[in-house]
């Protein structure tokens, strides 16, 4: 277990390793100025060389890659161009939104999926499954950014139920949970229906298990095997998907961060991108891939920890 | 963006008779498949026969319209007739998601045949690629290369052939490590077979079906992307009919003319589960046995 | 009645109990105010008679266009900045609130010298800075002003240094009393530079204890003193308790304990967080405009600006250097329907450089072309040219923009000019000189001019400009002269004769049909807050 657990963190290591010169390289070969962007009308060509000497867009690409990973590494992710506040700090101010929101959309699918799930499992191919799949593969299907859509032509322009922009702040809990209603929903959509396959399908298998057979044979309630043995069981794949459900779910973060103008990473980075706000979209996209890999690996040791059967594999 | 799907809930076995079209076509959820992507197919090929207006042409004065008798969906901030758009933006879509699924299918059937058949460093260096690129959530991914690529049509199908490439890769690798394992490839070798012969002889038609179901299921979720990332304006580029253009135009109007906002989402919602439910049915039908090996 | 007595009007109405605060922000807006300013007056007006209490009413959310970068008045990147430090800072005289009149504000006397190169100035006493940063001195008018020119030791690099670029020095003469010395005559000083943030009072002790964090941290004399900024979020002001009244002189105390300003970049979400109640006041866009007016919780008040915007040609691009293709574009594009889409027709055409509302220069017969597609077509025959392709950028943030462009494309497909759109991010449409202006064909762009400055609104098509911000690679000397000359007489009469004769420029080369977004308009609704 030690080993897996040191190899599993080694390769996170690497990866974000990887992550960090990809990052670096990648933004330094963007088109576009970033000065351009940040000075505007009254800009002359000595204060734009002026403002790019500052800010050490002079130096050569490895230069600016090995002083980023470095930075790095020590939780410096450099300055915003535009404001010289610190990345940290516009990343600290924005996460937690993002957070709470991936958080509360994992919960609102596993909230939804998993009962779903075994909605269908219960009666196979019967009416209920049928519907259930049916719904849950459109859920599926539909891109957040549709559902985020129609939630707000629906639920804030015709009806105005829930507040169609802005995020909120922590200090006022009610405000803030209205806020995140229905970004919290759009976002969690597609994973109710996935949950709802997943779970069907593992419960499918466990209830041809032979022990549950057994179980059937000792004439145990339906019910109390359906919900204390199979369930207990079907529900550990799901486990696994989690680490990847929160990192998808953290960037898919980004259209409904966008339609209901919340502040979060997604909107950071894509309001960054537009002002070639190279160190904001380092930092910004660094901590999105730092924080799925950290969920990946969490969700992998908790699943081999759940799940007895499964043996460390040597090869991955 | 992308979610693998798990298989749909295998139906009792159809009698193995008819023809393909016809036996996936038995099936409800098929039929809706074929229906849609049949339809979609005729739009792209006779669009200009069945489109109303000139996608492109503008009539300031009748514009932000509901439907109507004139423009049957209405139309938008140029007073150009919304279903004329969407019908040619069916063209569009299929220009970005054919060649970003099949880019992907290219480029992760020639990593997973070179980590799966040479395996050793070249398949762990692979993973460790593999890894990196899926640490990113596949939105941040595709959006971080359109920065550095710049916007266009032509630039979102090779981030999205980028994005989808490790899913292929891994597929690959499973299937190539599978069909490694049978007796026949081991006496190919001893007869004195060389690897690329084996490997196009024997590997690529074994491991190729089931890679062209993925394909099936993977381009609505490139139709899903584009149009996600031309709403964000950093895909394909006004004023050409990308879906994710007309949405992008219809939510600045959102408020007062939602007519674009509500067309486009049906028909991207009504495409992508089409598509859905094809490819599932087309690989009941195909390969039952690979409904577990998919994800 | 003037818009001046109008306000005047206001203000004695507001006072003797006769209006509430919500009719006085309804008409104060009619009367043409402008955001931030608005913002200090409505603050700034008493609200004791009004609720028949001294309790303070209740924060004041503000839509902002985008959020606030940097808050020193020397380096503010743009309106967001200003809309906040029109409440925070003051400077020595300001424009009264819907005029262009000087009137003085942190100057208690103002007195210019006959060669218009001095100007004494005597300060009002007792007047203190926020955060416990003292009583304003002469010496602080020094530093501010001398620090944006560069004047300090260390020098900063200020964009706005060539507002102070006439300025000798600052003579302190007394604690409260100096005098502003000039190199040379500046016209814009009056105009632009004194009543605008160049003229903020910052506190010497403030910028140097502060540092880095001064850019974070306004520490001026207004009505209202920064509170906090949450980046992406909003910026808290609260009414400065020790504040020196400067300007009630004009207008009457602050009545909200806080102004928030969210920043709303999106203009249709802007329009869902004021229908919504998320905000109480802001900007909205042209297209959001009839909505609002029909809707018994809004008022809408329209306010003109100086902004003019234009779809330019760069005539040094090989595609356009002929005069009869530029013609031709310019016959065949449609302004009419342009302000109809792209405004929803609550922007109106430009027919100069120059707005209506400056005080000298407009030119009122100047000629404005109409759509003649076959006119066009005879222009491009002249011209020999055939088959040709050109780009049309507009930047992605601009209102307007990719309509405009999209307009263009259609109009000029009618001639048959085929046109690619570049929607592009602000970053790459705003490169300077180099490869970005050789490849620049047509473009739409937008000037603001936030002061009744002309020489602002002509300076960027100099000759010295081109390759920076005149995009049109338009050299003409005489004109490039004559606007030099302008900046430097004090008399509107030969600014108004010699300056900016804009018939040349606009009659003569086919350069721009010009748009110009007179109607700029705001919205905000009642409820008490």
């Amino acid at each position: 277990m030690l080993q897996y657990l040191i190899k599993r963190i080694g390769m996170a290591f690497l990866v974000a390793v990887l992550l960090m010169v990809f990052l670096a390289l990648l933004v330094h070969a963007v088109p576009g100025d970033p000065v351009n962007a940040i000075l505007g009308q009254r800009s002359t060509p000595e204060l734009v060389r002026t403002v790019r000497e500052q800010m050490g867009l002079d130096k050569t690409v490895p230069a600016q890659v090995a002083q980023f990973v470095g930075h790095a590494f020590q939780g410096d992710l450099g300055h915003d161009f535009v404001s010289n506040l610190p990345v940290t700090n516009l990343i600290r101010n924005a996460l937690p939104h993002t957070i709470a929101l991936a958080v509360s959309s994992l919960a609102l699918a596993i909230l939804f999926g998993i009962p779903l799930g075994v909605l269908a499992a219960t009666r196979p191919n019967g009416i209920l499954d049928r519907l259930t799949g049916v719904v849950s593969i459109s859920l599926i299907t539909t891109p957040s950014y549709i559902a985020g859509l129609y939630l707000l032509l629906l639920f804030s322009l015709t009806v105005e139920l829930f507040p169609a922009v802005g995020t909120g702040s922590f200090s006022h809990p009610i405000g803030y949970l209205q806020h995140l209603v229905l970004p919290a929903v759009a976002l969690a959509l597609g994973w109710i229906g996935y949950f709802a396959r997943l779970v069907r399908t593992s419960m499918l298998e466990i209830l041809n298990a032979n022990y549950i057979r057994t179980a059937y044979a000792y004439g145990l309630r339906e019910s109390v095997i359906v919900y204390r043995h199979a369930l207990k069981n079907a529900i550990i794949p799901t486990v696994a998907v989690l680490g990847v459900g929160l990192g998808e779910l953290m960037g898919g973060a980004v259209f409904v961060e966008v339609i209901f103008s919340r502040v979060g990473l997604g909107s950071l980075i894509v309001e960054s991108i537009e002002t070639r706000n190279y160190p904001v979209v380092q930092g910004c996209v660094l901590t999105v891939a730092l924080l799925f890999v950290l969920a990946n690996l969490l969700a992998d040791l908790s699943y081999r920890f759940l799940d007895p059967r499964i043996r460390v594999e040597e090869s991955t | 963006m992308t979610v693998s799907v798990p298989p749909l809930p295998r139906r009792a076995r159809l009698p193995g008779r008819g023809s393909l079209p016809v036996r996936v076509a038995r099936n409800p959820a098929g039929l809706f498949g074929i229906f849609v992507v049949t339809g979609l197919l005729v739009l792209v090929a006779f669009a200009p026969q069945i489109a109303p207006y000139d996608p492109a042409h503008q009539d300031i004065v009748n514009r932000l319209q509901g439907p109507s008798a004139n423009h049957l969906l209405g139309t938008d901030q140029l007073g150009r007739d919304l279903l004329s758009r969407l019908i040619f933006g069916v063209r569009i879509e299929l220009q970005v998601a054919v060649p970003a699924t099949l880019g992907a299918l290219a480029l992760g059937l020639l990593l997973g045949l070179a980590a799966g058949y040479l395996g050793g460093r070249a398949d762990n260096a692979l993973i460790v690629v593999m890894d990196a690129i899926q640490a990113f959530p596949a939105v941040i991914l595709a959006l971080t290369i359109l920065a550095l690529l710049g916007p266009s049509l032509r630039n979102v199908a090779i981030v999205l052939a980028v994005a989808f490439a490790p899913a292929y890769a891994r597929v690959a690798r499973a299937l190539v490590l599978a069909v490694k394992q049978n007796p026949y490839i081991e006496a190919e070798r001893s007869l004195g077979a060389s690897s690329p012969r084996i490997v196009l002889a024997h590997i690529v038609p074994n491991i190729l079906p089931p890679l062209l179901t993925l394909v099936a299921m993977n381009l609505p979720s490139a139709i899903g992307a584009e149009a996600g990332l031309s709403f964000l304006g950093l895909g394909v580029q006004p004023p050409t009919p990308s879906w994710g253009v007309i949405l992008a135009d219809g939510f600045e109007h959102v408020r007062d003319a939602p007519w674009a906002v509500i067309w486009t989402g049906l028909t991207l919602m009504a495409t992508t589960l089409g598509f859905t439910f094809l490819g599932e049915a087309l690989r009941d039908q195909l390969d039952p046995r690979l409904a577990g090996a998919l994800h | 009645m003037s818009e001046q007595s109008q306000v005047e009007q206001l203000v004695r109405d507001l006072s003797d109990g006769r209006l509430d605060r919500r009719t006085f922000l309804q008409r104060a807006a009619a009367a043409g105010l402008a955001l931030g300013t608005a913002n200090a007056l409505a603050g700034a007006l008493g609200a004791d008679s009004a609720f028949g209490s001294t309790r303070a009413a209740g924060v004041l959310r503000v839509r902002a266009v985008g959020d606030v970068q940097n808050m020193d008045p020397a380096f503010i990147p743009g309106s967001n900045e200003g809309a906040v430090l029109a409440n925070v800072y003051e400077g020595l005289v300001a424009f009264k609130p819907g005029t262009y009149n000087l009137v003085p504000v942190l100057a208690d006397k103002w007195q210019p010298s006959n060669d218009g190169l001095r100007y004494h100035f005597t300060l009002r006493k007792g007047v203190k800075f926020h955060g416990g940063y003292g009583e304003v001195t002469a010496a602080d008018v020094k530093f501010s002003f001398e620090r944006t020119a560069g004047l300090t030791s260390p020098a900063i690099e200020s964009p706005y240094k060539s507002d102070w670029a006439a300025l000798g020095e600052v003579r302190v003469t007394g604690r409260y009393s100096g005098t502003i010395i000039l190199k040379n005559k500046f016209a814009p000083l009056l105009t632009n530079t004194l009543p605008g943030f160049d003229g903020y009072i910052v506190s010497r002790k403030a910028v140097s204890d502060l540092g880095d964090d001064f850019a974070h941290h306004p520490i001026g004399t207004g009505p209202y003193e920064f509170v906090s900024w949450t980046p992406g979020q909003k910026t808290v002001l609260r009414k400065f308790e020790g504040y020196g009244g400067s300007w009630q002189r004009h207008v009457k105390a602050p009545i909200w304990s806080g102004i928030e300003f969210v920043p709303i970049s999106v203009s249709n979400a802007a329009t869902i967080a004021i229908q919504s109640g998320a905000v109480d006041w802001g900007p909205i866009g042209p297209e959001a405009v009839n909505s609002f007016k029909s809707d018994s919780k809004f008022r809408v008040d329209a306010r003109t600006t100086l902004n003019y915007s234009w779809i330019g040609m760069n005539i040094a691009h090989p595609n356009l250097k002929d005069v009869n293709v530029r013609r031709a574009i310019r016959a065949a594009i449609d302004v009419p329907s342009i302000l109809a889409a792209a405004f929803d027709g609550k922007w109106s055409r430009a027919r100069s450089l120059l707005a209506p509302g400056m005080p000298v220069g407009y030119w009122k017969q100047a000629p404005a072309y109409a759509r003649d597609v076959n006119k066009a077509k005879s222009f491009l025959a002249r011209s020999g040219v055939s088959g040709l392709e050109l780009t049309m950028a507009a930047s992605k943030t601009a209102v307007g923009g990719q309509t405009i462009a999209e307009i263009v494309q259609a109009n000029l497909a009618d001639i048959g000019i085929k046109v690619q759109v570049l929607v592009q991010d602000r970053s790459v449409f705003n490169q300077l000189g180099g490869d970005a202006q050789k490849n620049r064909q047509l473009f739409y762009e937008l000037f603001t001019t936030p002061t009744p400055e002309p020489s602002f609104a002509t300076e960027w098509f100099t000759c010295g400009q081109v390759n920076v911000w005149n995009w049109q690679s338009w050299c003409n000397r005489q004109f490039s002269t004559w606007d030099a000359q302008a900046m430097k007489t004090l008399d509107p009469e030969i600014r108004s004769e010699v300056a900016w004769p804009t018939a040349y420029f606009a009659g003569k080369k086919a350069i721009k049909p010009s748009l110009q977004p007179s109607g700029f308009y705001q919205t905000w609704d009642f409820r008490q807050t």
